[in-house]
């Protein structure tokens, strides 16, 4: 099992202080929502893991190797590290069984045939198997971001990122989206969550990360987070997002 | 509220743990995944009226031209009997517009490319040492040929083919095709580095970013996705340019490329001294050349669309449906 911690990352763009030294540990296996107010960098530290944007300082290490040096390749640690986007970001010309089969094709440098069918695998797997050709703009949003997770779920990754994977949703597309990280966390894959589904955390996150003003201000089981918070930061926020 | 906080119950009941998938969607309402062929029948049947205003407009105009040659306003037999002789210096023009925009495109490519990605501030001293020369010189090359006229344009190539460079003397007279030629290739080229540049600026930045997240490299990247998405997004300004391309080539003849405008030329001037037989003639093979083009462009854009890439093609202006072109879409 793969596990991924970060150590004092920090990134400012300009004079704006994003991330003032985040350290965090997920172990293999091991669900992680991340949560807090809008700005407070949550989506920075997900593009920090897997070098969208390059952290300032600080060390992430996959599995105790450290990815963010000159030596590593960027592409090669993103092909280890899924990532599904808040606006889905589907490739808009490309069909759903297209946009699966793209980066096997063309970064892992599988045939053509064996990417075809891993990527009938993975839609059928997220419950798309009827919609494969598809455009992009012929899906709901909820079906998109099912394609999106298939898309970084085809490339095999031993974490997988989700930067508010349901945000841009309604009831119920973020359900069905929902159900399906669900069964992914029970089939034991390493997640990162940025999320304000307070069930979803609930039910399914082995850890809950408060996140503010660019550092973690508590981290804890759920419980220990909504139930019992220790911070008066984490106690307000909490109460709105429950109401 | 805040007693939910402290409720041992951990699950609200409509987001546990028993999320269940939707049972399978509706089939697609717009079928996918058919043969050119059978979309290209379907976009002909849809657009059948506009087919057959476009041939009414053609019609009404070309009957129009005729009565008035019957009225005897212009030599309407002169006009039919020469018509023939017009088809060679038609194909000069189409070969020289053609060619030289095709073989502009590959260094528009390019030029567009770099133009599209200006070298930022944050580069380290040995990527700014090469970046921004490169695109310093691809700007300066952009506006050198939008700013000038192509007629200028065309007689410094000539004449730096003529005194410069002496080596092209084998070429004997042909020199005056190959610099027109030449000429037309530099010109096109800068129209199209722009079209580019705004086909790839346009390429939504999310889409560059999932293509980095699956660990596609940068060169991957400009080839499968910034590519194919720009080049759909500017298919119907490049396909002006080579209109306007095809248009700019009348100034060819000034240095004796024999094209439609030099055969117009010597019909008003040396032989017959019939000048408005010789522009309906003219303007006959203009028209049914971009005509004929602008609207097999559209088939090609509503064919190979794309749904959600690009503007969806409307085909209710009125200018539309009877030319194929203008109005606002």
């Amino acid at each position: 099992m793969t596990t991924l911690q970060l150590r004092g990352i920090k990134k400012s763009f300009g004079k704006t202080v994003v991330l003032r030294g985040v350290d965090l540990d997920i172990d293999g296996g091991e669900v992680l929502c991340i949560t807090g107010p809008s700005g407070s960098g949550k989506s920075t530290l997900l593009r920090c893991t897997n070098l969208l944007i390059p952290p300032d300082a600080g060390e992430i290490y996959l599995d105790s190797v450290r990815v963010n040096q000159r030596s590593v390749r960027p592409e090669w640690v993103r092909q280890k590290i899924g990532m599904v986007f808040q606006s889905f970001n589907l490739f808009t010309h490309l069909s759903a069984r297209k946009n699966v089969m793209l980066a096997l094709r063309h970064s892992r440098k599988v045939s053509r045939a064996e990417a075809e069918k891993k990527a009938v695998y993975e839609l059928n797997r997220v419950g798309l198997g009827d919609r494969m050709d598809s455009f992009p703009a012929q899906l709901s949003g909820g079906q998109q971001q099912r394609v999106a997770i298939a898309r970084a779920l085809a490339m095999d990754p031993e974490v997988m990122l989700f930067d508010e994977p349901t945000s841009a949703l309604d009831a119920e597309s973020t359900h069905e989206v929902l159900a399906v990280m669900t069964r992914l966390a029970r089939e034991g894959m390493t997640m990162a969550v940025v999320t304000h589904e307070i069930g979803f955390a609930r039910a399914v996150a082995h850890q809950i990360a408060f996140f503010d003003n660019g550092l973690i201000v508590e981290q804890g089981t759920p419980a220990e987070i909504f139930e019992h918070p220790q911070h008066e930061r984490t106690r307000s926020f909490i109460q709105k997002i429950l109401r | 509220m805040e007693n939910e906080l402290r409720d041992t119950d951990p699950a609200p009941p409509s987001a546990g743990l028993d999320f269940q998938l939707a049972p399978p969607a509706a089939p697609p309402s717009q079928p996918t995944g058919r043969s050119v062929g059978a979309r290209l029948r379907q976009t002909l049947w849809a657009s059948r009226f506009s087919l057959l205003f476009l041939s009414i407009g053609v019609g009404i105009a070309l009957a129009l031209v005729i009565v008035m040659g019957l009225a005897g306003l212009y030599d309407l037999n002169y006009v039919i009997r020469e018509l023939p002789q017009g088809v060679g210096p038609a194909e000069t023009s189409l070969e020289f517009a053609t060619f030289s925009y095709l073989f502009g495109m590959v260094g528009a490519l390019g030029l567009g490319l770099i133009r599209a990605y200006p070298p930022k501030k944050s580069l380290r001293l040995s990527q700014k040492m090469w970046r921004w020369p490169l695109y310093g010189f691809a700007s300066g090359y952009v506006a050198a040929i939008r700013g000038t006229p192509f007629l200028v344009q065309m007689l410094i190539t000539l004449n730096v083919f003529l005194l410069e460079a002496p080596q092209f003397a084998y070429l004997g007279w042909t020199v005056f095709y190959w610099s027109g030629f030449f000429a037309l290739l530099i010109n096109t080229t800068g129209y199209q580095a722009e079209a580019f540049r705004a086909g790839f600026q346009s390429v939504d930045a999310g889409q560059i970013e999932a293509a980095k997240a699956v660990g596609l490299g940068r060169f991957r990247i400009f080839f499968l996705i910034t590519l194919p998405q720009g080049f759909r997004l500017v298919t119907l300004p490049l396909a002006n340019e080579w209109i306007s391309n095809f248009k700019t080539a009348t100034v060819l003849s000034i240095i004796g490329v024999v094209e439609l405008f030099y055969w117009t030329g010597r019909n008003v001037a040396v032989f017959d001294g019939k000048p408005i037989e010789a522009f309906v003639l003219l303007v006959f093979f203009y028209l049914i050349i971009n005509v004929t083009l602008s609207r097999v462009v559209t088939y090609i854009e509503k064919v190979r669309r794309i749904p959600g890439l690009g503007t969806p093609t409307s085909e209710l202006t009125l200018s539309r449906r009877i030319f194929g072109f203008g109005g606002i879409r």
